[in-house]
Formats: C-alpha cells, sequence, structure tokens
C-alpha cells in the first residue's frame, strides 16, 4: 500500500481535485498511520493558523504610502513595433540551409555542430536546475517577518528542565533539583 | 537524443551532488559529529547492574524519604557546592531547600517529575546504549550499605569511567552520584550526608510540574516544516527523548529534552530576537565563534539568537560537550540578511525536510 506522503499537506490544505481528495480519505479511512499525520499535520496547521498574521513591517507601509503620493507625469510607453517599411525576411547569403535535399540528409548537417548544440542544451539544464535550486534555498532562507523582542523566561526554563530530565536520568529528583536553585529567588520560591 | 540523456544526467547530478556535499557538513555538524567524549564500541551491560540500576530508577516512584545532601559542581566558570535539605512523597513531588548563606539567600523549590520521557526509552535504557554497565563494589553511605555500579566509556576510552552510582541496597535509592569528564576529572558530585527512607515532608499543592503539551514524532516532522530546528542527535551522543511545548502562536516555547543517560541538556526555541540590553545574571561570551549569553552556575545557561528564533540552552552536562552542543545549533544571528546567510539557511532547510533522521 503506498501512503499519502507530501499528499497529506495538500489534503490539509483543499490543494486536491475532487478525484484526488476521494482517493486520498479513503485511503485514511483504511491506514492508521496516514490517519495519524493527518491529525498531526492538521493540529500544528490549526495552531499556527490561531497565532494570526504578522503585520507588515513599517517599511513596506512606508512604501506603499510612498506610491498612493501624486508624482510627476507617467514616461511615454515604449514602441513595441518598429515604424519603417515592413522588411521580409529571407535567409542571408552566408546562411546555409535548413531544408533537406530529396531523399537524403541535410547538405547542412554537420556532426560537431550537433554536439555542440547538445552540449548547450546540457549546460542550459543545468543551469536551470541549479538555479531553481538555489532559487528555491533562497525563498525557504527567507524569516518568517518581523520578530517581536522576548526575553526567555530563565527561572521557568530551568524548573522545566529539571522536571523533565529526572525522569530520563538515573538519579535522586531532589539532588537534580538543586541545580536550579540559583534561579529560585525567595520571592518567586514562595510564589510557586 | 539517446547519447544527449547521459550527458544531461552527468551535467544535472554533478550539481546537484555538489549542492549535496555544500548542505552534508552542516547538516552532519548539526545532527550528529562526534564529540570528545562519545563511545563508538557497542557496550556491555551486566544483568545484575542493569536490575539495580532499574530499580534505583523506579524506587522514587514508591519510596518517600527526608535527607541532607550536598551538591558540587565544576565548569569552566569555577566551582560551586551546596548543602540542600531533601524531602520526597510519590505523587506529590520534591522540595529542596538551601537555608542560605553570606551571599545567597534561603531558597526552595518543589518539583513534580515528568515520569518516563515522551519519546525515548527510560533512563536505564538510554544509559546501557551508550554506556558499559558493572556492578563495582559496596560501600556505605549516610550509614546505609549500598552497591557501586559503574558507567564506563565502552569505546575509545575502554575502561575509563564516566559515572558511578552509589545505590541502597535496602529501597534501591540513589544516595550518591559522581560524574566525569573524558579526563577522569569530578564534575559533578551529589550525595547524602543524611537520610531516612520512608518519610518526607512536601505540601500537596506546591509541586512545579513539566509542560503538559507533549511532542510525537509526527507533530516534530511537520513542526520542523515550519522552521523549528528540533534536531533528533546533538553532540556527544545526545539523544531527543523528551519534547513538549507551552503556550500557543507567538507565545509558543518548544522543550526538546537530550540525554546519553548521564548528562542532559535542554534546547528551548522560542520565536522573536533577544530583547537589547542583554540578559540579567548572564555574561557575553563566545563559543565556537559565536556570540552568547552564558549563566556558569549549574545547569549552564547559554542563550542566543538566530533569524527570528531564540534558543535557550539548559545543560547538566561536561562544558566540552556543551559547548559543542551550542556550535551545532543554528547561528545566523548577523549574517541572516545577507545573501550568503539566507542560502545558507535555506539550504539548512531544505535538507533538513529530506533527512529522515532530523
Amino acid at each position: 500500500m503506498t501512503h499519502l506522503g507530501p499528499r497529506i499537506s495538500a489534503l490539509v490544505d483543499g490543494e486536491l481535485d475532487h478525484e484526488g481528495r476521494d482517493r486520498a480519505l479513503a485511503h485514511v479511512a483504511h491506514c492508521a498511520e496516514c490517519r495519524d499525520l493527518l491529525d498531526a499535520e492538521r493540529s500544528v496547521k490549526d495552531l499556527l493558523a490561531a497565532a494570526g498574521s504578522p503585520p507588515p513591517p513599517p517599511r513596506v507601509i512606508a512604501s506603499l504610502h510612498g506610491l498612493a503620493r501624486p508624482g510627476g507625469p507617467l514616461p511615454p510607453r515604449a514602441r513595441t513595433m518598429p515604424q519603417g517599411p515592413v522588411v521580409p525576411v529571407l535567409p542571408s547569403p552566408g546562411r546555409r540551409s535548413l531544408t533537406r535535399p530529396s531523399g537524403g540528409r541535410p547538405a547542412t548537417y554537420d556532426g560537431s555542430r550537433r554536439v555542440s548544440r547538445r552540449v548547450r542544451l546540457a549546460a542550459v539544464g543545468t543551469f536551470s536546475v541549479v538555479a531553481l535550486l538555489l532559487g528555491g534555498a533562497f525563498a525557504a532562507g527567507g524569516q518568517s517577518g518581523p520578530s517581536a523582542p522576548v526575553v526567555p523566561p530563565a527561572a521557568e526554563l530551568s524548573v522545566e528542565h529539571t522536571a523533565t530530565t529526572a525522569g530520563i536520568t538515573v538519579g535522586d529528583p531532589g539532588l537534580g533539583a538543586a541545580g536550579s536553585l540559583p534561579d529560585m529567588t525567595p520571592a518567586s520560591a514562595s510564589a510557586r | 537524443m539517446r547519447r544527449l540523456i547521459p550527458v544531461g544526467v552527468v551535467l544535472v547530478l554533478c550539481p546537484l551532488a555538489a549542492v549535496a556535499l555544500l548542505v552534508a557538513p552542516d547538516r552532519d555538524r548539526s545532527a550528529s559529529p562526534r564529540a570528545a567524549n562519545e563511545p563508538s564500541d557497542r557496550p556491555t551491560v551486566s544483568d545484575r547492574a542493569r536490575t539495580l540500576l532499574e530499580r534505583a530508577a523506579t524506587a522514587p516512584a514508591i519510596t518517600p524519604y527526608h535527607g541532607v545532601a550536598f551538591v558540587a559542581a565544576w565548569t569552566k566558570g569555577g566551582s560551586t557546592s551546596e548543602v540542600v535539605t531533601v524531602d520526597h512523597v510519590p505523587g506529590r513531588g520534591t522540595t529542596v531547600r538551601s537555608s542560605g548563606t553570606a551571599t545567597a539567600p534561603a531558597r526552595s523549590l518543589t518539583v513534580q517529575t515528568s515520569g518516563a520521557p515522551s519519546l525515548g526509552d527510560g533512563a536505564v535504557g538510554v544509559l546501557a546504549r551508550h554506556y558499559s554497565l558493572a556492578v563495582g563494589g559496596e560501600d556505605r553511605v549516610a550509614g546505609r550499605p549500598v552497591d557501586i555500579v559503574a558507567a564506563r566509556w565502552p569505546g575509545d576510552r575502554p575502561g575509563a569511567v564516566a559515572a558511578r552510582f552509589w545505590l541502597d541496597r535496602s529501597s534501591g535509592l540513589v544516595l550518591r552520584r559522581e560524574v566525569y569528564d573524558d579526563r577522569g576529572r569530578t564534575v559533578r558530585a551529589s550525595a547524602f550526608v543524611e537520610v531516612s527512607v520512608g518519610t518526607g515532608d512536601v505540601a500537596p499543592t506546591r509541586a512545579n510540574h513539566a509542560w503538559a503539551s507533549t511532542l510525537d514524532r509526527d507533530q516534530l516532522t511537520v513542526m520542523r516544516r515550519q522552521h523549528w530546528h528540533c534536531p533528533v542527535t546533538l553532540p556527544g551522543s545526545l539523544t531527543l527523548v523528551d519534547a513538549r511545548r507551552s503556550g500557543t502562536g507567538g507565545d509558543a516555547i518548544v522543550h526538546l529534552a537530550y540525554t546519553d543517560g548521564i548528562s542532559t541538556v535542554s534546547v528551548f526555541e522560542q520565536r522573536g530576537r533577544l530583547a537589547g540590553g542583554g540578559l540579567t545574571g548572564h555574561r557575553l561570551d563566545s563559543v565556537g565563534g559565536h556570540e552568547v549569553w552564558v549563566r556558569g552556575h549549574v545547569p549552564e545557561r547559554v542563550v542566543w539568537a538566530s533569524d527570528d528564533t531564540v534558543y535557550t540552552v539548559v545543560a547538566d552536562a561536561p562544558t566540552r560537550t556543551v559547548d559543542a552542543v551550542v556550535a551545532a545549533l543554528p547561528h545566523y544571528g548577523g549574517a541572516g540578511s545577507d545573501t550568503l546567510g539566507r542560502l545558507g539557511r535555506g539550504l539548512d532547510r531544505v535538507a533538513s525536510w529530506f533527512n529522515p533522521f532530523g
């Protein structure tokens, strides 16, 4: 049985067509593994959706306001067609014809030129793949938005560390907890 | 055309391989580089040692006790020691009190441990996976007979002791514990000087609990796609054994707990950037060429921001392990806004999507 894989994300986002969605839901009905993944994906996306969208950065808002201000006249539109007489397109005198002579290979067919064309094509393909990869990485490396200043809650994190890690090592929980005492001021200790 | 395909395939695969090579060192560094104290061979575990340790791991769940203990630690920032009173009642938690000194006020803390880790094996399982375990003799602690179990590195330094546990023969409780670094120096020591088993005094409603919202492996996989880092392993054979979350949306903090059975490291990830003015009680330091805020007490705490995430590492581990962990986590701070920094970060993220080991 083939699992849904990346289609789980598309299913949650409503990006599957009618038939694809039916197939995916039919699979989920019988596959506990994909059902669990679907639940996990949904819960995380719901969590993120609940966070709301961050406001646009002030620089972007300032730019938009700048666009709305009255400015000078628009520059004239560039002409897209030449205005001169139409010249028929003819092969230049030195250019070899691409038409095949009757019943044979093209008269201008050249092996080295074919290889050169293939290498060029391969190079263009390679360049495109690398450009796509780097472009994708560049896009993925973008920051998610303006971040708010935070101060980690030091005492809380130390206590969380103690409460969690005392159960994952062999040791006395009290002696482990003693390590968090430097974070405990008398006020916070009594409040807890 | 048939010739074109191999040429094209080779020319396409070469840059792909080059990109993979560009990505691989960074991922390896952040995933599981070998630290100085990392074992390489399979450990040997004696049945008796395992039985004693399993009894010790479960003893606090059924045994109340009261005692006076000392806790000492040696770090690169110096040494610390403290005498504390410990009370433990199963189901209520553990209260630790310090009577205070001329320079430090009296403090107390009550915690209820989280129990079994949410992702990994129990404490003994993790310990036995990384260290050879054997019974190393008998002794007395606080007047009570104990068995000593030694955990040794199985690989590069066979026979070198990483930790010793003194286990109460009657109750199974850990009455003394020492941890050593890769040169054999003691880096942690704690022991009861007085203890009475069967009695304890913990107020019923005072305990601090671990965050209730645990994360499973599927949820962590989804979160990695949302640019949370969440590595599965860290330097020093540290393995992710527990993951939790506090808060929601922009206030969420993710807690990832790692251990090799002896050392423990918590990595907290929090969206945002560090507020200006520094952190109270911390000093600015450099670890692996990265600027971080450090508090040298045990547990050591290291804080820094990378892009839009603030990382806080809380560690009860040798200093070299803590430094290796900090260096292996993302540090895109100043370079985050330039093109190369963004490209490196993107390659790191893309690689993490396709890396089944996180």
